[in-house]
């Protein structure tokens, strides 16, 4: 049994509680005067609840097997739980508590002029969103600037004290991991591709600004000069093969060490289109070619979800298979090559994978075109082009110009030829109701008379 | 129905109902109740259910009668062709009034759909090759007629013909399209709702007798009293009274039908 000396009276509401988890083990123990009698304080006399309250302490507390315990260590236990508490509240809302600023959260999105749908992957960049990072136009915001540069808005939150050798990175990579050091070293797997715009300058709820063909290029944006266009990475990064999933890695840095970071892991980089179908035959229409394809059941790639379709005029000496240009009819189509110049010839498109046909359009009478077709996946890419087909669109006469022209009196919308409110057959009409009704309630009549 | 069959039919249904009469007699009897009175019927066509209308699906090679509007040019023609443009319906007929011994007469309702394709030709004949610029004219007949069967011959008669005939107001709605587009001429669409009149006498072939069981089963089961194949002449004069595009026709439908 233990027994600690002292004397003392303790107050009830300082022991009662340790000392039922002490009874609660076991062991039969109590508070006790020097005296070793049980103190009623004073506030608990004088009524009926306050005598059961004792009893029942008293029960717990008085026995044979006294504890008795020290009024100091008593106050310990009551006082340090506080202290302890508080100190570490104090702790961590004081400007000593630096290293706990942390990145909260962070916001995604490709703001770009030709939006995508939730179902083609608006997260994912493609050949396009390449393409269209121009450095020589303002960030697209939709508000002013429709044609503008595609970028990546990161919206960042910011939690804790930012100090001022505080600055907020991103690096991407295709796997390796960013928060190692070596990684983000010359000859690592991570490419740096945001920085603070102004050194020691981060706001609680910041937006960085990542550029794709930056993300999709292996130059550090540290060792580049934003201002200077012709120093920035061309359009034939965007021609690289790529279909990988990128993570980009938003770092915290108090020095050089990474104090929080988050990873950004739903980017996926899609520069590839699928393959091209066979087979392009292209026949003549008013401004327009209609185009059939082939795609050979071995050559089908799941991938594709449509087909685009590229015309491009024919040189003035190219004619069929002429020495114009590179491709057929001497245009500047090449089969087995990506389309050039980014929508600049694309003259129609048609969804589904198993589409085989269709119209291209916006073309002139009389000029020869070369046609190509090129399918394209989810994201819009389109893969490399088809081999060409030549026509050259003429005029037509439909069947409406036809009748037109021929004096027809026809046409012009579903109310031209309203009738009068009631013509010659509407009179019509309401002979035949009338006459009805009228042999009917004639023929009820008979019925009647014949049951009466 | 030869008189063999309608001997076993009736045969068969008279049986049904005295076998049920008799057990129904028994059991009565043995409660202590009065027999009831049971009714044979001499002729199985009073089991049948009252008819109240009709439904016919049809089919027919419709022909625009356009060039009708020209007497020196062919538009429609040389746009589509001589062959007929498709078109497929259904009618819906209220048989409002029964005259004994002669027929049924009341007010239909149909509706029809088809088009034809082509290919413009190049407007300059000499251009070498063949245009595959598509174009494409779509009909939806529709009218409401006053209908007439001459049911005598059939009920009265045992002969398993129903001429009829039709006649009331036709509404024609129709659209040229260029390509993929609707036809546009000097900012006229190429497109309209013509009205007129049609008119149609047909005949009727009774399929019933094929399978008396089958056609008293039906009537049992869906209430479905005959059935039929038709075939007749249908001619419509719908061009707004001359003011619009002749889009009536002058051809042959046929299709099925049945009375309910």
């Amino acid at each position: 049994m233990l027994t600690l000396l002292h004397a003392g009276t303790v107050k009830l509401t300082a022991c009662c509680a340790p000392l039922a988890t002490l009874a609660h083990l076991g062991r039969r123990c109590g508070v006790r005067s020097n005296d070793h009698a049980a103190t009623l304080p004073s506030e608990w006399s004088g009524n009926h609840e306050n005598a059961r309250r004792f009893a029942r302490w008293h029960t717990l507390c008085s026995n044979a097997h006294v504890v008795t315990i020290p009024r100091a260590f008593l106050f310990l236990v009551a006082r340090v739980p506080a202290w302890l508490t508080l100190g570490l509240a104090l702790a961590v809302t004081s400007p000593a508590f630096g290293q706990a600023i942390s990145l909260k959260s962070q916001s995604y999105r490709v703001e770009r002029a030709n939006e995508r749908s939730s179902s083609e992957e608006p997260y994912a960049i493609n050949r396009q969103d390449c393409l269209d990072d121009d450095p020589t136009k303002p960030d697209y915001d939709y508000k002013d600037a429709p044609n503008g540069r595609t970028w990546i808005r990161f919206t960042i939150y910011v939690d804790g004290n930012i100090k001022n050798n505080s600055r907020l990175e991103i690096w991407v990579s295709q796997g390796a991991d960013c928060t190692d050091q070596d990684e983000r070293k010359p000859g690592g797997r991570c490419t740096q591709v945001y920085k603070n715009p102004k050194a020691d300058t981060i706001q609680l709820s910041d937006v960085a600004h990542v550029y794709p063909r930056i993300a999709v290029g292996d130059t550090n944006i540290e060792d580049m000069d934003l201002t200077d266009v012709d120093a920035y990475p061309g359009t034939e990064v965007c021609d690289e093969p790529i279909d990988q999933a990128y993570t980009f890695y938003i770092m915290l840095f108090e020095g050089d060490t990474v104090a929080s970071n988050v990873k950004w892991t739903d980017t996926r980089v899609d520069l590839l289109g699928p393959d091209p179908p066979t087979e392009i035959s292209a026949k003549v229409g008013e401004s327009s070619a209609y185009v059939s394809w082939e795609i050979p059941s071995e050559q089908e790639d799941p991938d594709t979800q449509g087909f685009a379709l590229y015309c491009a005029p024919a040189s003035a000496d190219g004619g069929m298979g002429g020495a114009g240009g590179a491709g057929a009819c001497g245009s500047v189509l090449v089969a087995g090559e990506l389309p050039p110049g980014g929508k600049q010839y694309e003259c129609g498109t048609v969804t589904g994978r198993g589409t085989r046909e269709g119209t291209a359009r916006n073309l002139e009478n009389g000029t020869t075109y070369a046609v190509a077709v090129a399918a394209r996946d989810l994201v819009k890419n389109s893969g490399v082009l088809s081999e060409a087909d030549c026509v050259t669109p003429e005029e037509v006469t439909t069947f409406f110009e036809s009748y037109k022209q021929s004096g027809g009196r026809g046409g012009g919308g579903y109310c031209a030829q309203s009738p009068r409110p009631v013509g010659p057959a509407g009179l019509l009409l309401l002979l035949i109701l009338g006459t009805t009704a009228w042999v009917r309630r004639r023929q009820r009549g008979a019925v009647a008379g014949e049951h009466s | 129905m030869t008189g063999r069959r309608r001997a076993a039919l009736l045969g068969v249904l008279s049986s049904l109902v005295l076998s049920t009469a008799s057990t129904s007699h028994a059991h009565e009897t043995d409660a202590g109740n009065p027999p009831r009175q049971v009714r044979v019927y001499s002729d199985p066509s009073k089991l049948r259910s009252k008819r109240y209308g009709a439904l016919e699906l049809r089919l027919s090679p419709y022909f625009p009668a356009v060039d009708r509007e020209f007497s020196n040019a062919t538009p429609y023609r040389d746009a589509f062709g001589k062959g007929p443009s498709w078109t497929f319906g259904l009618e819906g007929d209220w048989q409002l009034l029964h005259i004994p011994h002669v027929g049924s007469l009341g007010p239909g309702l149909a509706w029809h759909f088809g088009w034809k394709n082509g290919t413009a030709p190049f407007t300059d004949p000499s251009t070498p090759g063949e245009s595959a610029h598509p174009q494409r004219m779509w009909i939806m007949p529709m009218y409401a007629v006053a209908v007439f069967r001459l049911d005598v011959l059939r009920q009265d008669l045992r002969i398993p013909l129903v001429p009829y005939a039709k006649f009331g107001l036709a509404v024609n709605v129709w659209e040229a399209r260029d390509g993929h587009e609707l036809s546009t001429v000097d900012d006229i669409k190429g497109k309209g709702l013509e009205y007129g009149w049609t008119g149609h006498l047909g005949v009727m072939l009774h399929l019933n007798p094929l399978s008396p069981q089958s056609a008293t089963d039906m009537d049992v089961s869906v209430g479905v009293n005959d059935a039929y194949l038709f075939v007749e002449w249908w001619y419509s004069d719908v061009s707004s009274f001359g003011k619009g595009m002749q889009v009536g026709s002058n051809t042959l439908s046929m299709g099925v039908a049945v009375e309910f």
